[in-house]
């Protein structure tokens, strides 16, 4: 397997995150299918992330492809979530006449991670009246007039 | 049989396995780049380009894709031709009657739906499809409309002069 048919897969918790970009190949794409199933497996991950922001075409056999992908997935006990489709992307596949069905489909990676159940539990840290932060443990501590 | 037969710079990418698609793919990006053609527009050839080869390299034993840009009419032409066994069931496929084993089996029939003219010549000798899509108009951006199949082409054979027709050799 050629390196450039790598597919990156990020554990996050008990989630996989799969960031797909440029012009996905067949092998990518079988690659992909193959990894992330092996994952599930070994794992025990119970979501697939797959974020399309960086992808630059997607046709009827990757839509198809990734259909089976998260049906293969959600027998083995994991939901898959699409995210990042480019409004271009969606208006061809729109035109095409091509679902995606069985499929979460959603606009960001923020939203795909809510859906797992990971949200935010803390603002930015830099912010200034991120009160919840001061003087909780999870914080940075004092600030610094406080020292 | 070509429409223009003037083939000044027409670029032409053999497909033989899927792993000729990026190429295919890649030339495709390239053609939109010339004529400074983004977004979706670009997204729509790149997308059908990427149908025809496949079926290419999936269904028959090689072909080859054309990339033409004719600047008489302003619009990318894309001519996918093989050799291979034809389509029998071309009007079911069209119809939108089919279902496909091997696909989604909207291939052909998203193709012809992204495209501003549909082509399709078929026979037990090979099958030759094109596709054409205006570039022209730029800058005017909502006016104008770019569908040219289904309804009325009364528009497409004012300004092109030819129409494109689906038939079975
Ligand atoms: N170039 C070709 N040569 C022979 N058969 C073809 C060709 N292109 C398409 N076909 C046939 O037409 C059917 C529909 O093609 P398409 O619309 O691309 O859907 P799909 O490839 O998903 O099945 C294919 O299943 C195949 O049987
Ligand atoms: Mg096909």
């Amino acid at each position: 397997m050629d390196d450039i048919n790598q597919v990156t897969c990020i554990p996050l918790w008990d989630c996989l995150l799969v960031p797909l970009h440029g012009d996905v190949s067949d092998e990518q794409a079988e690659h992909l299918v193959t990894e992330v199933l092996e994952r599930i497996k070994a794992d025990e991950c119970y979501g697939v992330l797959v974020d399309l922001s960086g992808v630059w075409t997607l046709d009827s056999h990757l839509c198809s492809v990734l259909a089976n992908l998260a049906l293969a997935a959600r027998m083995m006990g994991a939901n898959t979530v699409l995210s990042g489709i480019k409004p271009e992307i969606a208006m061809t596949l729109e035109a095409m006449g091509i679902e995606l069905p069985g499929i979460e489909t959603v606009a960001t990676l923020e939203d795909a991670l809510g859906k797992m159940g990971i949200t935010r539990s803390r603002r930015s840290r830099d912010a200034e009246d991120d009160e919840f932060l001061l003087g909780t443990p999870l914080g940075r501590g004092p600030r610094e007039d406080q020292r | 049989m070509r429409l223009a037969e003037d083939s000044d710079d027409e670029l032409v990418v053999p497909i033989r396995r899927e792993s000729d698609l990026n190429h295919a793919r890649m030339i495709a990006r390239e053609t939109c780049k010339l004529v400074e053609i983004r977004g979706y527009q670009a997204q729509k050839i790149v997308t059908a380009v990427s149908e025809l080869a496949r079926n290419i390299a999936r269904y028959t034993g090689g072909g080859r894709i054309r990339f033409r840009v004719d600047t008489l009419t302003e619009s990318i032409i894309v001519v996918a031709e093989d050799d291979g066994p034809g389509i029998t069931n071309l009007d079911e496929i069209l119809s939108g009657g089919y279902r496909s084993r091997t696909g989604l089996g909207r291939g052909l029939l998203g193709s012809r739906e992204l495209a501003d003219r549909f082509d399709i010549q078929t026979a037990p000798a090979g099958t030759t499809v094109r596709v054409a899509f205006d570039y022209g108009g730029r800058g005017s951006r909502g006016s104008g409309s770019r569908k040219s199949r289904g309804g009325s082409s009364g528009d497409r054979d004012a300004g092109r002069g030819k129409a494109w027709t689906t038939s079975t050799r």
